[in-house]
């Protein structure tokens, strides 16, 4: 019997049983580089499949494949590039029975990786191309809807009047459409956007505010790794932020879904472990 | 626009978040300690070190004493923020202090991204 407050999600050949307090691990693999984070860009499909398998054996329960780094250090990849880089890492991972989402907001992309296997869609642009929906409608799918209010590979520290409002109006708004294409909206994912279009207090907002979110009863992913808010409470660059990452990931824990981590073995080792505590108290 | 001073968001000077536990260093001298633990730099054992911190989090008898005594302070600093018992400190993009966060020059939409649909929707248009 699940546990209550859990969250089915099919996707595609896979399905994910999320229960509150367990959040599945999201380990992040990227193609190309230019995210503010990564330390190593991984130029071969052998390094990148080997960093793949190497967080599943971490603890990740899905690899997030990123084509195009959604910051602005750089123009984007061209999108024929980026399904050639994407698709044989995807092809390779379905092989070893390993669930994949796509980091992308382009069609192209996403048509291409979900004929390959992908199993969800991290649409990082909040839904801004409706053929998405209809691409994951078509394969079964599941769907990241992420909150933010400016196009890809576009920073911004946006003025909101009451930024969880916000955020619900285009959670309501974008999954409505999304259903409207044909995808079942058991299928939908909610991802509030940490750090997409919002100044840093607006992030401690919408993380006080996650009870709101988990209360639309559908799967909720947490982009939670080294953000720009937890380094201006402590001070620390994004690439040593792995406690600010697991204070995060402790604030949210409570919401059935995913958490997108680079340190997949340290958020796997704190979840395990507040688990276990959960249970002795 | 002020410009905050560095050291009032250094966790390292400050072996407190109150009301919460006092964490001191490895080799520290205490009559007790509710948790004792070192992690040797190794990640994964400071991700289970800190899912045994939160909890007391809220302890203002607790003292934990570590080797990775810096990022308990910051794991505690963060959800005092999260969890309104610390001020989030005031951010500033131009802040030069704030060396990681470099300006990348693009001019924000302050509009939501164009919703395209149909065959002839290219992608990335948005």
């Amino acid at each position: 019997m699940s546990a209550p407050g859990t969250v089915e999600l099919p996707a595609a050949r896979h399905h994910f049983s999320l229960a509150p307090g367990r959040p599945v691990v999201m380990g992040i693999v990227n193609t190309n580089p230019g995210s503010f984070s990564d330390t190593v860009h991984l130029a071969s499909l052998d390094a990148q499949l080997e960093r793949a398998m190497t967080l599943v054996g971490e603890g990740a329960g899905i690899i997030d494949v990123g084509t195009d780094s959604g910051v602005a250090y750089g123009p984007s990849v061209p999108l024929d590039e980026q399904v050639a880089a994407a698709v044989p890492l995807v092809e390779a991972l379905v092989a070893e029975d390993v669930p994949v989402s796509i980091d992308t907001p382009y069609a192209e992309v996403a048509r291409a990786t979900l004929e390959a296997g992908a199993c969800m869609i991290n649409d990082v642009s909040g839904l801004a191309d409706l053929e998405i929906a209809r691409l994951c409608a078509a394969h079964d799918a599941a769907l990241v809807i992420l909150h933010t209010r400016v196009g890809h590979k576009q920073e911004a520290f946006l003025h909101f009047d009451d930024v969880v409002a916000d955020i619900e109006d285009l959670f309501e708004e974008r999954t409505a459409m999304a259903v409207a294409e044909g995808l079942d909206r058991s299928r939908v994912v909610l991802d509030p956007g940490l750090g997409y279009s919002k100044h840093p207090a607006d992030d401690v907002a919408l993380l006080r505010a996650y009870d709101t979110f988990i209360a639309r009863g559908l799967a909720i992913l947490t982009g939670a790794s080294r953000k720009l808010y937890s380094g201006v409470i402590t001070g620390a660059p994004p690439t040593d932020r792995l406690p600010e990452t697991l204070a995060t990931v402790a604030a949210v824990r409570r919401a059935p879904g995913f958490v997108r981590v680079h340190d997949v073995g340290a958020v796997r080792a704190y979840v395990d472990a507040a688990v276990a505590a959960d249970a002795r108290t | 626009m002020s410009t905050p001073d560095p050291a009032s968001r250094d966790p390292h000077r400050s072996r407190t978040v109150p009301p919460g536990p006092t964490v001191h260093p490895a080799g520290t001298a205490v009559a007790a300690a509710t948790l004792a633990r070192d992690v040797a730099a190794d990640p994964e054992a400071l991700g289970r070190l800190l899912a045994d911190v939160e909890p007391l989090r809220h302890d203002a008898d607790a003292v934990v004493v570590t080797d990775a005594d810096a990022e308990v302070v910051r794991f505690l600093a963060v959800l005092a923020v999260l969890e309104e018992r610390a001020p989030m400190p005031a951010f500033d993009p131009d802040d030069p202090d704030m060396k990681w966060y470099a300006p990348k020059g693009v001019e924000a939409i302050p509009n939501p991204p164009t919703i395209v649909s149909g065959p002839g929707a290219a992608a990335g248009d948005a």
